[in-house]
């Protein structure tokens, strides 16, 4: 299996569509000689945890301007 | 003070990053992220009467960000279109191994914290949106299809290239 194929099949595994047998055991015998394959399947794991870490801060100047929407509609209202 | 007795002139403060955050992580445009917080609790103080205190305010919140999300996806995804036998080379070798090569171990060694956001950003929308879908709110590839107006085989194929792209923006800051 090249290095091309198995990149796809490791992804579809990531998206949990399940690959034939015959495809899986050839995934599983190139990643045992691929170290690169082996760090892409790596980075798939590391991208989705790192994506659950990350925050944000909305800007005070933001906050105030939707403070300011809200107390007026809620005296409309 | 329980959550539900905060006034809405005060949930930018309490919520607001909270609902940003959310907001960046699928979308990624600072400007975009802000209106839509910006409506959300707009929406949120409209529909205050019908929130019946039965989940935490924040989460009800969420739920009609979520909503706005969702809809700002089907308007701009309109373009999301790819080629069943997508071009590979770019990424591949033509004996089929990679051109950057990235060993176990060293993904995070290459910067993916500093580096994820700034690639995220750069990804262009019609690989962006579908992988944040499935990445952050794990939605099902119907689900995605669904949202994005198209086939399931072309989301694999999109949700593919997506990795190969952040991959490669990580390892070696090609966009």
């Amino acid at each position: 299996m090249k290095c091309s194929e198995a990149s796809w099949n490791m992804s579809q595994l990531h998206d949990g569509v399940k690959l034939d047998s015959k495809v899986e055991s050839e995934l599983n015998a190139h990643l045992k000689v691929c170290p690169p394959c082996r760090g892409f399947q790596e980075s798939l794991g590391q991208i989705s945890d790192q994506l659950q870490a990350h925050s944000k801060t909305l800007s005070d100047s933001v906050k105030d301007r939707i403070s300011q929407q809200l107390a007026q509609r809620d005296l409309d209202q | 003070m329980s959550q539900s007795h905060i006034p809405p002139e005060q949930w930018p403060y309490e919520y607001g990053d909270l609902l940003y955050s959310y907001a960046f992580h699928r979308i990624g445009h600072r400007e975009v992220c802000e209106d839509l917080v910006q409506d959300c609790l707009i929406r949120g103080l409209g529909a205050w009467s019908q929130f019946r205190g039965d989940s935490q305010v924040s989460t009800w919140l969420v739920g009609i960000l979520k909503n706005l999300i969702y809809d700002y996806f089907r308007k701009h995804s309109k373009s999301v279109e790819v080629s069943m036998v997508d071009d590979m080379d770019e990424f591949f070798l033509e004996d089929g191994h990679w051109r950057f090569e990235t060993l176990e171990g060293e993904v995070l060694q290459r910067g993916l914290h500093s580096q994820l956001s700034l690639c995220l950003e750069g990804l262009n929308d019609r690989y962006r949106i579908p992988f944040l879908l499935k990445e952050q709110d794990e939605l099902s590839g119907e689900e995605i299809a669904d949202i994005l107006g198209i086939k399931v085989n072309a989301l694999w194929i999109i949700l593919h290239r997506a990795r190969l792209k952040l991959k490669q923006c990580i390892e070696g800051g090609h966009s």
